[in-house]
């Protein structure tokens, strides 16, 4: 599928990233709560809606 | 075995000397490479839920690109809950060094708006996490 064939330019996007720590970068981060039919490979979730549109929300 | 687009949870990784757990990724790249001299062969991007309203107006001030899974016929089994991808975040794994499992994927367009968001609006250079890696 063409989409799943699309590239991120690493090189360009990431040439001045400064390295931070796993425990710096999940500060406020709150892990999802996803049932355990996800969790247990059951069911499967599809992300299909997001953008910026939806900041306004 | 995962793929680009691929939500996947991780069971088990470092933070130093304590092991976190639980927290879902939106794999960006699945072919190796080399950072700073470590392999890796996954980046992924963290999610994150809302706490709260206030939380969710000051997390959107920032580089995370929204999510709302809110087709029920396709997120059966989701969570019905807004969340975001935090995606000025570079998280590189060694898939051999992780414990994950893959629970769903991005539809394609959403795959696209993300990586256009993170091509051409991020206000920062994307900070690059690579504790997990050994060499």
């Amino acid at each position: 599928m063409a989409t799943r064939n699309a590239k991120l330019n690493f090189k360009k996007i990431i040439k001045n990233g400064k390295v931070i720590s796993t425990k710096e970068s999940l500060r406020d981060i709150t892990p999802i709560p996803w049932n355990k039919d996800v969790l247990n490979g059951n069911k499967k979730v599809v992300i299909t809606e997001g953008g910026k549109d939806i900041c306004a929300k | 075995m995962c793929e680009i687009g691929d939500i996947i949870v991780i069971e088990k990784y470092k933070d130093g000397n304590h092991d976190l757990s639980k927290h879902s990724f939106v794999v960006i790249q699945d072919e190796g490479g080399c950072i700073r001299g470590l392999s890796f062969d996954i980046i992924a991007l963290v999610m994150s839920s809302f706490k709260d309203e206030q939380q969710r107006l000051r997390k959107m001030q920032y580089d995370n690109f929204p999510i709302v899974p809110n087709d029920r016929d396709l997120t059966e089994g989701g969570n019905e809950k807004d969340g975001y991808i935090k995606a000025d975040q570079f998280y590189f794994f060694q898939k051999a060094n992780i414990q994950y499992r893959v629970i769903g994927k991005l539809k394609d367009d959403i795959l696209l708006l993300l990586f256009e968001y993170i091509e051409t609006e991020l206000k920062e250079d994307p900070k690059l996490i690579i504790d997990n890696l050994k060499a």
